[in-house]
């Protein structure tokens, strides 16, 4: 059934996040906990004197990758193969879900343990395989937390950012039997800790995401702070890796420059806790690698956005961007929010998520961060002419854009609207300007009404050759 | 047409042009080294992450390990950011090393190079099944980016310099 007859909303970011910040304490907390996250960041990449050096380096490794992607996939194929590793091809998302989904069924497997992948965020994994009988449980912290609560994550490295340790708690009482009221994140983790354990040995599968494949050697680099990946790994016979197809990297050397910034760059420590390296399964495992395309070689093929294909999912350019910090990555809509959200997410339906670009000030903080240098301001920009061009802008600011490009282009109009303004913000009460200045208004000072207009100024000023003031 | 068969064709058909590969490992040598003595900064790293570290002898290695850690050897250390390679040598080994309360790596004093650049360039990863780099013990942030050490994996980690 293609996704246009199941009519799916299309998303309203302004509308979702006004929900969101109406409760301006929450937004606040939400904000500087994610600007903390950007401070430590900061305090990282200050600390190595090479570190434009290394972005510059993952970049172009990157953009090289994705310019010979087929040579590099079919390396790793094949060194992969050779290793042990299973390797398999899926088109689309449908097609993943179905062989991860035919993988277990194979192996009988009925408990499958996941570690974090926003890949099969994006492909609805969960959701299929409990339909078909088969118990996933999310064994990365933050995931856990949301999957109790039937929601999705609202940030692709720390998932549960958007709540308190009191929702934990209360999540936690009702589905792992904690005392009520108890919201301490030391006593709520250890919980986490004994409930997941039983999760982990009784697993009969255990399938992790992919942060980097290496072609030269055929094998796959899993990075978690918390060892659930590991965890489940280590203990079950059938290990599933799914992947994106652009988390290839060429070269085993290419790892030091990826791992040196990756973890810098999403929670400001030099490297996680774990980074592992699985190149063969053990005696009596299976390790399968999915390789997935869902919109990716789509994507590759358009000349101003393949470059958002180089992004390594650290997270930096949500825990900077303003309107992310102050809306939360659920006002998105999309699987992965934020900045690379929107410069991804418009490519698989336009219409659906025509609002994604139009969801920042281009203030260019996000490239500053990228460490993959993503040029995501200019493709947020890029964006917005195709959305427009194609008619999906809502009809008031169409008309509202038509209208001020018409002003603008006449010079008289503009002074003639300007003296007006000027005159109307002298005179006419604050209420009434707030309200006609729409949502600027609703919390900003009105500036204070110049005397003249620069152009009368100029004109005044010039007249007698006296020096500007 | 399989899947792989369309995927690849995909790609052929859309690829951009892109630049060379870089040098990566003589762009690596042109960063400068920053101060201090490797094991020193490795110490300091490790800390930093979390880890207990005993300049010692194997003889500490099992007294921890006789108080109920899991010992095990690591092959080299990492003093940019406190990692210890880890190669556990069978199935029990790799689960203990994650499944343990406590886990006690013993690494030689000579064996810590400068950063991930060298240690790529030591060791041979291509070789080995599993292997991983481990800096402390495991921690999350996950509940209003509050650190807790001991997440699910071991909640106390030592290292013990040797030789």
């Amino acid at each position: 059934m293609s996704r246009r007859t199941l009519a799916l909303p299309v998303v309203d970011h302004a509308d979702a996040a006004a929900r969101f910040i109406a409760d301006e304490a929450r937004t606040d907390w939400h904000d500087g906990a994610l600007w903390w996250v950007r401070e430590k960041r900061d305090r990282a990449a200050a600390a190595l004197p090479e570190w434009e050096a290394l972005r510059a380096l993952a970049s172009r490794i990157k953009e090289h990758t994705l310019s010979r992607l087929d040579e590099h996939l079919e390396r790793f194929e094949a060194n992969a193969t050779r290793n042990g590793i299973i390797v398999h091809w899926a088109r689309d998302a449908a097609e993943h879900n179905r062989i991860v989904h035919g993988i277990l069924e194979r192996h009988r497997a009925t408990r499958l343990v996941k570690s974090k992948s926003m890949l099969t965020e994006e492909c609805g994994l969960n959701p299929y395989l409990e339909a078909r009988g088969i118990d996933v449980v999310d064994t990365d912290l933050g995931e856990r937390i949301v999957q109790l609560r039937d929601e999705a994550p609202s940030h692709i490295v720390l998932p549960a950012i958007h709540l308190k340790k009191e929702d934990v708690g209360d999540t936690f009482h009702a589905h792992l039997g904690t005392p009520a009221g108890l919201a301490d994140p030391q006593a709520l983790t250890e919980a986490a800790r004994v409930h997941l354990r039983e999760k982990f040995l009784a697993a009969d599968a255990a399938l992790t995401g992919v942060n980097f494949a290496v072609a030269e050697s055929g094998g796959v680099v899993v990075c978690t702070n918390e060892g659930n990946a590991d965890l489940g790994t280590a203990l079950a016979p059938v290990h599933i890796a799914s992947m994106g197809i652009e988390k290839i990297v060429p070269r085993l050397d290419d790892l030091a420059v990826f791992l040196r910034l990756l973890t810098r760059s999403a929670t400001g420590q030099p490297v996680t806790v774990y980074t592992s390296h699985v190149h063969r399964p053990r005696a009596g495992q299976e390790v399968h690698v999915v390789l997935v395309d869902n919109g990716r070689t789509t994507q590759l093929g358009r000349e101003g956005f393949w470059r958002s294909l180089k992004c390594i999912r650290c997270g930096a350019c949500m825990n900077t961007c303003p309107i992310y910090r102050r809306s939360g990555g659920h006002s998105y809509g999309s699987t992965v929010p934020g900045p690379i959200g929107s410069v991804l997410t418009p490519g698989l339906d336009l219409e659906r998520y025509a609002d994604l670009p139009f969801a920042s000030t281009l203030c260019g903080s996000c490239t500053a961060v990228c460490p993959v240098m993503i040029d995501l301001d200019a493709q947020l920009y890029r964006w917005r002419q195709i959305v427009a061009d194609a008619g999906y802008v809502p009809r008031a600011k169409a008309a509202a854009m038509k209208a001020s490009a018409y002003v603008l282009a006449h010079p008289g109009l503009v002074r003639a609207l300007g003296a007006t303004a000027r005159r109307a913000m002298r005179v006419l009460p604050t209420r009434a300007l707030r309200r006609a200045s729409g949502a600027w208004g609703i919390a900003r000072d009105l500036p204070v009404p110049p005397r003249e207009s620069f152009h009368a100024w100029y004109r005044a000023h010039r007249a007698d050759g006296r020096a500007a003031e | 047409m399989s899947a792989r068969a369309a995927i690849l064709a995909a790609i052929r058909a859309a690829r951009p042009d892109g630049p060379e590969l870089p040098d990566v490992r003589a762009a690596a040598a042109t960063f400068g080294a920053p101060a201090g003595d490797l094991v020193a900064r490795f110490i300091e790293s490790s800390r930093a992450g979390g880890a207990d570290v005993i300049e010692g002898t194997r003889a500490d290695v099992d007294r921890l390990a006789d108080a109920g850690a899991f010992a095990i050897d690591g092959a080299l250390g990492v003093a940019e950011n406190g990692a210890v390679w880890v190669v556990p040598p069978d199935r029990e080994a790799r689960v203990a090393l994650f499944l343990s309360e406590r886990v006690v790596l013993a690494l030689d004093r000579s064996a810590i190079v400068a950063d991930f650049h060298a240690a790529y360039a030591r060791l041979d990863v291509a070789a080995t099944g599993f292997g991983a780099f481990v800096a402390g013990p495991s921690k999350t942030a996950d509940i209003e980016q509050s650190l807790v050490i001991g997440a699910h994996g071991p909640k106390g980690l030592t290292v013990v310099l040797v030789g």
